[in-house]
């Protein structure tokens, strides 16, 4: 772990070309970095992933833009084969901390819609990306421990992308970001969402790796859900084994605003994913999916927050995990009501299946709870697969090998059914396939 | 304690609330080297015993203060101004009340201790302020080998017996409150049951504490041995001072082979007292455990009765209530921990918050690698009483085996308008009705609850209730 950033926050913004403000928040950011300690056991939402973050090599040198560009035909493999079945409005590719590549239907373009580089977008709309960038995800909000990685994030970042839909806009086909590790850097990447009133967008960003080396990736993804916007979005990881990957998203939900989310991992080493959505205005809904497959030795960890500052808001989180070999898998979540949440519905449901005996399965749902006119449950479990349901398939005639195949499916089915991205759910499924296969 | 809250009101609430005028023989202040050596030179205990103190003082000492849960830098202020050790004008504990001093006699009186062991306890145990004042296991259990005396005597008569087990299953660096117990502790009971004794009918300690600005540090030591049985009951009072007084206890239990143990606490601490325990047992093969714990008063209490399951097929069951009223945090919970194949547990955790009080559910489930078929269940149900009522709930579950089975729900509540109107339509007046419905609520726990617990536990609610509605 590093103490010192590695590069000056202020050249950085000069070398980028950055305007006054972003330098001085960059700046900021730094202060906040130097000031506040790297999380550990202690730091509750980090109990069970301290551990492993003192083995993420932060001492990397920082990914810094090359201006690379790429014709379709070039873009690296695992992403071409991405393109073959998904259809898309629109996507961008980020090879390291380059976009090599973006497009975007020309209807879309025309009715308003943004979808680009962050640092694009701070030439096209200025304005909009000064009033929301580190709304969501300020580099200090608590001023403790887990303020670390944001802050870092804040003051390092070096691309990402940009998305704004105007009001009343619907974008029908789904948008997507590639970011493609490639060289063994820290990369750190920042995306902003922005959903104007009552505009609809679906919304993937999948994280792959092309080498094998150990690249470390910080990202951190800020949604704004302006009054009656819906947006479904999801984050799928499937890095290589070797790479550490540091997801953060937090969500800003006003009036009648929906948000569908799913959060996948199932590469990297170790791979840890803070989904929170703040409930900020009535009749808000916030529907947090995750899926994960651990294997070998890898460690994924998750947090959600289900944050009700307003009342008559609805939020639900459905984590299920699978474990097999020597993995580690962990879901840590908090619902909270402020005292104004009156009317509030919230759920939390966490479920785990282990494959293997040297599997590890940590879940901790939490409750904080201020407000009394609530409906608010939650429910977690653990069980290794069933032997009946193994034997009924078997006296089938289905090995076993595939019998476990179809029950880890089933297991994930009812998380998977539920998001929108049909193309999405089952390339996710497909590579879960392969997971129980090997 | 909030400024606005009136001490004079909730006094008149709190029915055991009354001060006894009585002048203590030796009273020692402030937790340095000395108090630790004074107190165990008071009780003429073997120099082993007083080493021990001192180097739990030093653990004390040394460790910091829990970074989580309820707020205790207002105590953390306040440890060098409480008395650690309060010797009631008493010869050691007496055999009959007749030897009890007059005034500490009137004092159990009204809170109906002898008249309760005259007809449903095997034994009772009295403490004043640091000593036990009253001792007394009836007949033919003395006679089968049965050992219910104070935890002074049992160090002075059965030394060997207690050595083997004492500080075992809580020792002085498991967490800073265990070893400030470890550096003063005072009172408390040595309960030894033979193989295959069983007492039937509940044994009892009570606990009180007089004295202002008081910390009580009392340590259970209880041992079942092989397919024994045993009931253990422990009840709290104090009077209502303006200043803050504190709890501190630690009891160890040792389940054995095939034996078979309960252990019943209610609390009813007035509500400036600072009430963090430390309750764990170790179960051994085909053994049993319950922790039936009740908290209701305290300003702050932090309890987390643990089982750890130790042999193949040993199971816990912890059941739980609080009811957190203003001015009150009752962080409480439970811990079950799966050491061998075959272990099975349950958690069931009921609580109640109202007017501005604050009540957390905190758990811990772990399944270890050795430990086959494991299964448990927690359920955890919160009823919150008034708009600024709080809850939290924070069950941790750790599984480190396959076979387990662990299964964890929660729900939170409110008192409904609903299920109310319909009492009321029933002819219930209002208060009944949201009483009836508290009482409904706590039942599952209620019901495992000797009588006249229950009774008076059911005074209690519908006296809480009263006004709470509407």
């Amino acid at each position: 772990m590093i103490e010192v950033l590695p590069t000056n926050p202020e050249k950085l913004a000069e070398r980028l070309g950055e305007p006054a403000w972003l330098k001085e928040a960059r700046k900021g950011a730094a202060a906040v970095f130097e000031a506040v300690p790297w999380p550990s056991r202690k730091t509750e939402p980090w109990r069970y992933a301290a551990g492993r973050l003192k083995n993420v090599p932060f001492d990397l040198p920082l990914a810094l833009p090359k201006d690379r560009t790429l014709s379709r035909d070039a873009l690296p493999a695992v992403v071409r084969k991405r393109l073959e079945d998904a259809e898309l409005a629109g996507f961008l590719v980020f090879l390291g901390p380059d976009l090599v590549y973006a497009e975007l239907a020309p209807e879309l373009a025309e009715k308003g819609v943004v979808f680009t580089s962050l640092h694009r977008a701070l030439k096209t709309h200025p304005e909009l990306v000064e009033a929301n960038l580190y709304k969501a995800i300020p580099a200090r909000e608590k001023g403790d421990a887990n303020d670390k990685i944001p802050a870092l994030a804040a003051a390092l970042w070096t691309y990402g992308a940009f998305v704004y839909v105007p009001a009343d806009v619907e974008v029908e086909k789904p948008l997507a970001a590639f970011f493609v590790s490639e060289a063994e850097e820290l990369e750190i990447s920042r995306t902003l969402i922005l959903l104007d009133d009552h505009a609809r967008l679906a919304y993937a960003e999948e994280h792959l790796s092309e080498s094998g080396g150990q690249a470390v990736h910080v990202g951190m993804t800020e949604l704004i859900l302006r009054p009656g916007a819906r947006l479904v979005h999801a984050n799928v990881q499937t890095k290589n084994e070797t790479s550490h990957h540091l997801y953060r998203q937090r969500a800003l939900l006003e009036k009648d605003a929906a948000l569908k989310d799913l959060a996948v991992n199932l590469g990297a080493r170790f791979a840890r994913s803070e989904v929170g959505s703040e409930l900020l205005g009535p009749g808000a809904d916030s529907e947090m999916l995750g899926v994960y497959f651990g294997a070998g030795e890898q460690h994924h960890d998750h947090y959600t927050l289900q944050h009700h500052v307003a009342p008559h808001a609805r939020s639900d989180v459905y984590y299920k995990g699978v474990a097999k070999d020597e993995a580690t898998i962990v879901y840590q979540g908090l619902i909270k009501l402020e005292p104004a949440a009156q009317k509030t519905d919230a759920y939390q449901t966490n479920r785990n299946l282990l494959l293997s005996r040297k599997a590890r399965v940590e879940s901790v749902p939490q409750l904080e709870i201020a407000a009394n006119d609530v409906r608010c449950s939650h429910g977690s479990s653990i069980a290794p697969i069933d032997e009946e349901q193994i034997f009924y398939l078997e006296t089938r005639g289905i090995p076993r090998p595939s019998a476990e195949n179809l029950l880890v499916a089933a297991f994930l089915e009812d998380v998977l059914g539920r998001i929108e991205l049909k193309n999405l759910a089952r390339h996710v499924a497909r590579v879960i396939e392969e997971k129980v296969r090997i | 304690m909030p400024e606005n809250l009136d001490l004079k009101h909730i006094a008149d609430d709190y029915r055991w609330g009354f001060r006894d005028e009585i002048e203590p023989e030796l009273a020692l202040k402030g937790l340095t080297p000395e108090t630790v050596k004074k107190i165990s030179e008071a009780k003429g205990e073997p120099a082993w015993m007083t080493d021990f103190r001192l180097k739990a003082l030093e653990i004390f000492l040394k460790m910091p203060m829990p970074k989580w849960g309820p707020d205790l830098s207002e105590l953390e202020k306040k440890f060098d101004d409480f008395y650690y050790y309060v010797k009631p004008p008493a010869k050691g504990p007496a055999e009959s009340w007749d030897e009890v001093p007059e005034e500490i006699k009137k004092t159990y009186e009204r809170l109906g201790i002898p008249e309760a062991e005259r007809k449903v306890l095997a034994g009772v145990g009295a403490q004043y302020d640091s000593e036990v004042v009253y001792h007394k296991v009836k007949e033919e259990l003395e006679r089968q080998g049965v050992i219910f005396v104070s935890i002074e005597e049992g160090l002075k008569e059965y030394e060997e017996l207690f050595k083997r087990y004492f500080a075992k299953i809580v020792p002085p660096t498991d967490n800073k409150f265990a070893a400030l117990n470890s550096a003063v502790w005072s009172g408390g009971s040595f309960v030894y049951v033979p193989p295959g004794v069983e007492v039937e009918v509940p044994l009892q300690a009570y606990f009180r504490v007089n004295t202002a600005g008081f910390g009580q540090f009392e340590r259970t030591l209880i041992i079942v041995d092989e397919g024994a049985r045993v009931h253990y009951i422990e009840g709290c009072t104090a009077p209502l001072y303006t200043t803050d007084a504190l709890h501190t206890g630690v009891i160890e239990i040792y389940v054995h082979k095939n034996a078979h143990s309960r252990y019943t606490t209610i609390q009813n601490w007035p509500i400036n007292m600072y009430n963090l325990v430390t309750q764990r047992a170790i179960v051994e093969e085909g053994g049993y455990h319950m922790w039936l714990d009740g908290n209701l008063g305290s300003k702050v209490t932090m309890k987390y009765p643990s089982s750890i399951l130790k042999g193949r097929g040993a199971r816990s069951e912890v059941l739980s209530i609080a009811f957190a009223k203003t001015g009150q945090h009752l962080d409480t919970g439970a811990k079950l921990i799966h050491q061998a194949e075959d272990t099975s547990g349950r958690i069931v955790s009921k609580s109640i918050s109202k007017g501005e009080g604050r009540a957390s559910y905190r758990g811990l489930v772990k399944v270890s690698p050795r430990a086959d078929r494991a299964k448990a269940n927690v359920e955890c149900d919160a009823l919150l009483i008034d708009p600024e009522s709080k809850t939290d709930t924070y069950p941790y579950m750790e599984i480190e085996n396959e076979t387990a089975q662990i299964g964890h729900e929660a729900t939170v509540s409110r008192l409904a308008d609903d299920q109310i109107f319909y009492l009321e339509t029933r002819g219930l007046p209002e208060d009944e009705a949201a009483a009836l419905i508290v009482r409904g609520f706590l039942e599952p726990v209620t019901k495992e609850l000797p009588l006249e617990f229950a009774v008076e536990l059911n005074r209690l609610i519908e006296l809480e209730m009263e006004g709470s509605v509407g």
